[in-house]
């Protein structure tokens, strides 16, 4: 071996063991630097919330669907949904909005307020996450509850829940969530958008949730929506507006979505439905409600389900400038005044000992002082409303008490479209008429599934379409707790 | 790679190899001389071979050579990269000519590692292209200049210029990942990824289109271009080349036509021109229903006039009747024909190149100056590129050399135009507009208190519409952006002869680039909610490689030798990255974070990948005709999990030239090869797959926001496997005057690594798992001729190509019927089993068929006809289906190239068959009544005569029968088709004049009397001409550069190129 192929056999050694991927080195390299893998509850929540707010508050699912289905505000131009037609990407971004994007993280709180033990956290959790729910089933029916959020555990198509064992699910969290509230301990530090870790207010919310879903049932299931009911009023609801269930937007990059909505596109208006009921009864709300149409300053709605565009767009109202110019103007959950309007239904109902009528006239006062601490321009005075409520048609008549009471809860309901339509639905209150241009039978009362869900999770999908249409995925189709 | 200087280490290697050939044989002594035959120009570094022997020579900067060659030797080899073999009988003195050529199996091409081949030896397909292939009538984005000149390759443009270029060989595999080729300068591989917002690909949707990286590369330093199609050619560059390698060589200095010291100057100018604006309508202007008034055009309070806030072209005839507007009360209501076309420029493009060269026994030097100055069509659009290569070798020793070479490249841009669909797009804003308009007085669009009708009280920008949409002039002149890339291409090389047969080489290169960008909204802007933001990023890119190279050559007998290299590389990939946006500004025009009105969001993202591999091949060779060729790679990733890091890919392939062999050798087949090869590449995935992080946001208030990511990452996951195999044939006919390249190639992907979609209720829209298998197969011909040849004459060549490639997703994973790859406007882009790749999927029209038939709403003899609503408009089936593929039939382009003494014509011509595109500019512009397709049912006037469509009506009687039809007016009808995607599917052949250069050499009396010892001057043109079944757009368009193909969106037209370019030499 001469010295040459010596250099050449050391040199290919060496070569060989600089180059030899030996597993130094390649593990830290692949070692993610950009965010962290887990964090405390307190940076979940506040996602969960503002997230699914800025969805069901937003500018498609509230403004261009369920506030036009429950016929508070119309599309003037684009009337695309006026005639009943949602586009399939639309329905597949909220199902994914709500379980991916919101769902998984207030999960994450539960999750994490049950291993740390702390009440709080777990009760804060439930609570939220029930709000979520309740959308997702109010919207759909039938989904994906007691089987969701395990894809970890292994469960990646799972099962859709009847609307009923889901409901069962949700007022059974509620009263866990509230028994949390009440003794457990933790905090969300700046985390808690919502109440600031004023967790009385959350038991009081959570109580009041939970009389919005039992009423939910009132037609379909009757009794069971009278013991949860009264379970959950004698458990203290809401108790003024200082407790209302209210997101406040703190500006750019985090405005009011109605805001952002209405300043992008000028294209929604105020229904004639809202506009004409508001004015038949004198209602002070109609000037914080609408503005006058800037081509004679009269209010003037346009019927909803007309798909020809307006000859003069001028001559319609369009929402209140405390929402079209408000980047700031919060966005109502839940609010005091539909707690007092659920609370006096179960009265008339019987289902709690208290005076419909006092309920009832608290809730519209509460209704018309709702926005009291943004001071908004046009809000109704103590004169307006006293007035307002000495007129005929509105004081309280036993008779009619249901009809008053549902209407009362379609207006206080305004911006809180998602809310408003369910509650129609369940109500039939106020009696809608079909637009003339509507493609569908009859104006749209639950949303199908979404595509991907075909392809996806179809056995779980199909067993709850033929458990719940018959085997048909319509708009038209009702719901479990929808008979009436 | 080998650089020159490498080569002639390698010959004067192979003369040293067998001394015993020259035993006992008194030698004999030739001379010569070998020039261009085109250019007349002594040619330096041809390597000559005594035809059978390893003896051979280089000649030296005059184009001189002298040999001692054995006494019974009858001939000699000249080979030269990019020219055609000739072979010599020997004589004591030669002047030889060496033609450009590409036809047949004779001559050398780069190959993988920057290995120099014999055609002839190879066993897969590489297809090369050379300097005057690309750098004559150079595109501002070189990809561009590979269009129609490739087999197999599909090239598509995303449109504004500096935009991408989206390559494709052989079609796609990949589901999720790249499916562009690796691109290789002078043995570094180099960063070719799109130069979106912020994501890693472009984004089509909307956003500013930054261009591929690979554009940095200036045309006028590539020697040659290689094409390893396959993964075959590519299985020693690793995994990424799985989807192919470009191969590119730069000039060196032995590249300057003049021997000893040269330099070389060239200049072109071309002017742009839009080649295809959509076809609009001249005759019914802005409004609904025939009616239309200008109060304040929508603005914020309403105070309107009649549909006044309808930006749509459903209003009046344009007969010249007064209407009030938004450029006075009671104006002429007249068309204004070039309202588009006026909006344009016409840009231009000026590029000089200098480069000087030195060459002498032991060492070249190249140095090279390139400045483009890009004037863009749209308004304001400016760009700026200069370039400065340096390249060097040199022979430090009998054994040593050494080679480097440097460029660096710094890029300027300002107002690149908007993409897709945005405000910042002036041509998807031409799709919703007032056809009245009189684009010249919105030139006018800061307000200044002269206007004739009263601007946006919010912000000073004029406009013909204050509900929606941006002046075009704003968007481009206020709304502006600008971006900035220092770009450097780094290596070097050194080679060391240990031994007469083996030489060790290492190499380090590194390609880095920075770049910064900033896309502003001025206050008043449509974006930002009026409130005037940016956004600003900066990147660091790189990527190093370091290798060392062992090549061995041995002649094991007078027939067999076999060469064997092996090496090892250690590549490390790093992204730092970090940018800020403000959404509100407190001064306007200032934009800065410190002026920032609201809490500016910052981000930054970092990401590092280390590959290590060895890798060898060996090469055995048979009597020079038969070649076996064996390759082997194990990378180790770290992307991956330790247990499955290592992965090793081999390929075998195999060259036979039967004309040899057999002595097949005739008149009229002269020379013959078929080829086969096998090859199985592994791939890893991007950094960080193998966990989860948090997804963040911006704060709310003083509230952090995190959030569970969507995708459930992997727990194991192992390398990704490409295999595949091509057999071909290379025949050269009538003294190589005619030669087919045919190739057959099959490939498969499996193990694909990927997202796979998971319903989203378990709480993760996909999870990232092995699955999902592509196979790819196709035809490629290329056929060479020079159907006429005159020596010093008249002289004709023609080089066809065509491809054809079938994809089909064979499996995705278990029951899993669909991937995805994007979703646009309702309509989905998959990856569908059974279906080939990228299938578009939405809703079409509603005709009868069997469903309808059953039910009773339609009879057995209206089955096929259009399902129509009460009013007459076609109904939307509601039922989502494939309405078209992206995926041309086949591909091809035919280049003829005249040349008469001085004088050279070279005419492309190129297209493409069958595939299908998305029109959102048919889409938009049909619901708004802006195209020439709308006039349809208003000839005579806005509700006259109507549209009768052919259709069943839901009463069951045929419409448009004559008897009680019913009519429709046009803005009914073609709003009613707003949701039907197939009514804007199109058919995206097309054919295209690609390409035209008329080239003359200057007289060199001339020149010499000038004082310059040569030079040459040449029109050229490309995309004079375009003829496709697709009207209004220009269907050869990329959505991005990701695998979401086939959608156009408000896509800035093509530009129509001409101008002529001046070369000299002093």
């Amino acid at each position: 071996m001469n010295a040459r192929t010596r250099f050449l056999g050391v040199l290919s050694v060496f070569l060989v063991t600089a180059l030899c991927a030996c597993d130094r080195g390649l593990t830290e390299v692949n070692v993610d630097p950009n965010a962290p893998t887990d964090v405390g509850p307190e940076y979940f929540l506040p996602t969960a919330i503002t997230w699914a707010v800025g969805g069901v508050h937003g500018g498609w699912l509230m403004l261009n669907m369920t506030e036009i289905w429950s016929q508070q505000l119309v599309q003037l131009q684009y009337p695309v949904q006026e005639k009943g037609d949602v586009r399939p990407d639309k329905i597949q971004g909220f199902w994914d909005g709500f379980y991916l994007d919101v769902l998984t993280d207030i999960q994450t709180v539960v999750t994490k307020g049950q291993a740390s033990g702390k009440g709080k956290i777990e009760g804060v959790g439930l609570t939220w996450r029930t709000w979520v729910f309740q959308q997702i089933t109010d919207i759909w029916g039938d989904v994906p509850y007691s089987e969701a959020l395990r894809a970890s555990e292994g469960i990646t198509a799972p099962v859709y829940d009847p609307q009923q064992d889901i409901y069962t699910g949700m007022l059974q969290d509620l009263s866990d969530a509230v028994d949390r509230l009440s003794s457990g301990s933790g905090s969300f530090g700046s985390g808690d958008v919502l109440y600031d870790n004023d967790f009385g207010k959350w038991r009081r919310f959570a109580n009041s949730l939970r009389m919005r879903l039992a009423m939910r049932l009132s037609e379909v299931d009757p009794a069971t929506a009278r013991s949860q009911f009264a379970a959950a009023y004698q458990a203290g609801a809401f108790e003024s507006n200082d407790d209302n269930a209210v997101l406040r937007w703190p500006g750019a990059p985090y405005r009011n979505p109605v805001f952002d909505w209405c300043n992008t596109y000028q294209m929604n208006g105020v229904s004639a439905t809202m506009i004409d009921t508001l004015k038949s009864l004198g209602d002070p709300r109609l000037a914080l409600y609408a503005e006058p149409a800037a081509q004679d300053g009269e209010y003037r709605g346009l019927g909803n389900g007309i798909v020809n565009p307006p000859l003069l767009l001028s001559s319609y109202s369009r929402p209140g400038r405390f929402w079209t110019e408000g980047a700031t103007t919060p966005s109502p959950i839940m609010t005091y005044a539909e707690a007092l309007l659920l609370e006096a239904e179960a009265a008339a109902r019987g289902w709690i000992s208290a005076d419909p009528a006092t309920l009832y006239e608290a809730g519209i006062r509460a209704s018309m002082h709702q926005y009291d601490p943004w001071s908004p321009a046009n809000e109704p005075t103590d004169a307006e409303i006293d007035a307002y409520l000495a007129e005929p048609r509105v004081v309280y008549d036993a008779a009619t008490g249901l009809d008053q009471i549902h209407l009362q809860q379609w207006l206080a309901l305004y911006m809180n479209g998602p809310e408003a339509w369910f509650n129609w639905r369940r109500t039939d209150v106020p009696h809608l008429q079909a637009g003339p241009d509507l493609t569908l039978p009859r104006i749209p009362i639950r949303f199908t599934y979404p595509d991907l869900e075909q392809s996806l999770n179809k056995a779980n999908l199909e067993a709850a379409v033929a458990r719940q249409g018959g085997g048909l995925d319509l708009m038209t189709t009702p719901v479990w707790w929808d008979v009436r | 790679m080998l650089l020159p200087h490498h080569r002639r280490v390698l010959t004067l290697l192979f003369l040293t190899l067998v001394p015993s050939a020259l035993g006992g044989q008194a030698p004999g002594q030739v001379t010569g001389h070998v020039r261009s035959g085109e250019t007349t120009q002594p040619m330096a570094g041809v390597q000559i071979v005594v035809k059978g022997t390893n003896i051979g020579t280089l000649t030296n900067d005059a184009g001189n050579f002298a040999l001692q060659v054995p006494r019974d030797a009858t001939t000699l080899v000249f080979t030269s990269l990019g020219y055609q073999t000739v072979e010599a009988p020997i004589q004591p003195r030669l002047e030889i000519a060496l033609h450009q050529q590409a036809i047949g199996i004779e001559g050398l091409v780069v190959t993988a590692l920057g290995l120099r081949r014999e055609k002839r030896s190879l066993g897969y397909s590489v297809q090369d292209l050379k300097s005057r292939d690309v750098a004559r009538a150079p595109d501002f984005n070189f990809v561009n200049d590979l269009q129609g000149k490739v087999a197999g390759v599909h090239i598509t443009n995303a449109g504004p210029t500096g935009g991408t270029a989206r390559i494709v060989v052989r079609g796609s595999s990949s589901l999720t990942g790249s499916n562009q080729p690796l691109f290789v300068v002078d043995g570094i591989p180099v960063d070719n990824r799109a130069q979106g917002d912020g994501d890693p690909r472009n984004y089509g949707y909307g956003g500013l289109d930054y261009g591929n990286a690979i554009q940095d590369l200036d045309p006028n330093n590539i020697r040659s271009i290689s094409i390893l199609k396959g993964p075959n050619a590519a299985a020693l560059y690793g995994s990424r080349a799985a989807n192919g390698a470009v191969v590119i060589t730069t000039k060196s200095g032995r590249d300057i036509d003049a021997a000893g010291t040269g330099l070389t100057a060239t200049s072109s100018i071309t002017f742009e021109t839009p080649l295809r604006l959509p076809s609009y309508q001249d005759g019914y202007g802005q409004g609904s229903r025939g009616q239309f008034q200008w109060v304040d055009g929508g603005a914020d309070p309403q105070g309107g006039g009649i549909y006044d806030y309808i930006d749509e072209s459903w209003g009046p005839r344009m007969d010249g009747r007064p209407i009030d507007q938004f450029t006075g009360a009671a104006m002429p209501w007249s068309p204004h024909p070039d309202n588009v076309r006026s909006f344009f420029n016409t840009g231009s493009t000026w590029s000089t190149n200098v480069a000087v060269g030195r060459t002498n026994t032991s060492s070249d030097l190249r140095l090279s100056f390139t400045n483009v100055q890009l004037s863009g069509m749209a308004p304001g659009e400016r760009i700026n590129r200069k370039s400065i290569a340096l390249k060097g070798g040199a022979s430090l020793t009998t054994r040593l050399t050494a080679d480097a070479s440097l460029n660096y490249v710094t890029l300027g841009a300002k107002n690149r135009m908007g993409t897709g669909y945005e405000a910042q797009n002036a041509m998807q804003g031409f799709t919703w507009f007032g056809r009245q308009v009189d684009l010249n007085a919105l030139r006018h669009y800061l307000c200044d208190g002269t206007e004739p009708t009263p601007c946006d009280a919010n912000g000073g920008q004029y406009n013909w519409n204050y509900l929606s949409g941006q002046n075009p002039f704003w968007a481009q002149l206020v709304d502006t952006n600008g971006d900035e890339r220092d770009r450097v291409m780094g290596s070097g090389q050194v080679s060391y002869q240990l031994d007469d047969w083996i030489t060790l080489t290492g190499r380090v290169g590194r390609d880095w680039y920075r770049e910064h960008r900033k896309d502003v909204g001025a206050i008043g802007s449509q974006r930002y909610a009026g409130q005037g933001g940016f956004t600003e990023m900066s990147r660091y890119v790189s990527e190093t490689n370091a290798d060392v190279l062992a090549t061995a050559t041995r002649q094991l007998s007078s027939k067999v030798s076999l060469n064997v290299n092996a090496g090892g590389n250690v590549r490390t990939n790093d992204y730092t990255a970090s940018g800020v946006s403000v959404t509100g500004l407190i001064v306007p025009d200032i934009y800065s974070v410190d002026n920032a009105g609201v809490t500016p969001a910052p981000w930054d993202n970092v990401a590092h990948k280390k590959v290590r591999s060895l890798y060898a091949s060996a090469s055995l060779s048979y009597g020079g005709y038969l070649n076996l060729d064996v390759t082997g790679r194990n990378d180790w990733s770290s992307t991956l999990p330790a247990e499955s890091w290592s992965y090793f890919y081999p390929s075998v392939s195999s060259a036979f030239v039967f004309t040899d062999a057999l002595g097949l050798e005739s008149a009229i087949l002269s020379s013959g090869k078929v080829r086969a090869s096998w090859t199985r590449v592994g791939s890893d995935t991007d950094p960080y797959q193998l966990t989860s992080s948090l997804d963040t946001d911006v704060d709310f208030g003083s509230a952090p926001l995190f959030s569970v990511s969507n995708v459930l990452p992997a727990i194991h996951l192992k390398p990704e496997r490409t295999t595949a195999w091509e057999v071909g044939t290379d025949l050269g006919f009538l003294d190589e005057r005619l030669g087919f390249v045919l190739t057959y190639y099959s490939n498969t992907t499996r193990d694909q690594i990927l997202p796979v979609q998971i319903s989203a209720t378990s709480g993760y829209g996909s999870r990232i798992l092995n699955a999902g298998e592509v196979r790819n197969r196709g035809w490629e011909l290329l056929l060479n001729a020079t159907p006429i040849r005159h020596e010093q004459g008249f002289r004709w060549d023609m080089t066809v190509n065509w491809s054809r490639n079938d994809s089909k997703v064979v499996d995705l994973h278990g029951d899993l019927q669909t991937l995805v790859l994007g979703a646009y406007w309702s309509v989905n882009i998959e990856a569908r089993k059974n279906e080939p790749y990228g299938v578009m999927i939405g809703n079409g029209y509603l005709r009868c068929g069997d469903a309808q038939i059953a039910g009773g709403a339609c009879t057995e003899d209206q089955r096929g006809m259009l399902m129509l609503d009460a009013s007459g408009v076609p109904r939307t089936d509601p039922t989502r289906r494939i309405l078209g593929n992206y995926n041309p039939d086949w591909i091809g382009g035919i280049r003829n190239r005249f040349s008469y003494g001085p004088f050279e014509l070279s005419v492309l011509v190129d297209g493409q068959k069958g595939g299908n595109i998305l029109s959102m500019t048919r889409m938009s512009g049909q619901s708004s009544g802006v195209l020439a397709s709308t006039l349809r049912g208003r000839e005579n006037d806005w509700n006259d005569p109507g549209i009768v469509e052919r259709g069943v009506l839901p009463d069951g009687s045929v419409n448009g029968d004559g008897a009680n039809d019913v009519s429709v007016t046009a803005e009914d009808y073609f709003r009613g088709l707003s949701d039907n995607r197939e009514s804007a599917i199109l058919d995206a052949s097309y054919v295209k004049l690609r390409e035209v250069r008329l080239g003359y050499t200057l007289p060199p009396a001339l020149m010499r009397r000038l004082g310059f010892s040569g030079g040459d001057i040449s029109l050229i043109g490309r995309n004079l001409a375009l003829w496709s079944r697709a009207e209004n757009i220009d269907p050869e368009t990329a959505f991005d550069a990701s695998n979401v193909q086939g959608i156009e969106c408000g896509q800035m037209p093509t530009a129509r190129s001409i101008g002529f370019a001046l070369s000299i030499r002093p």
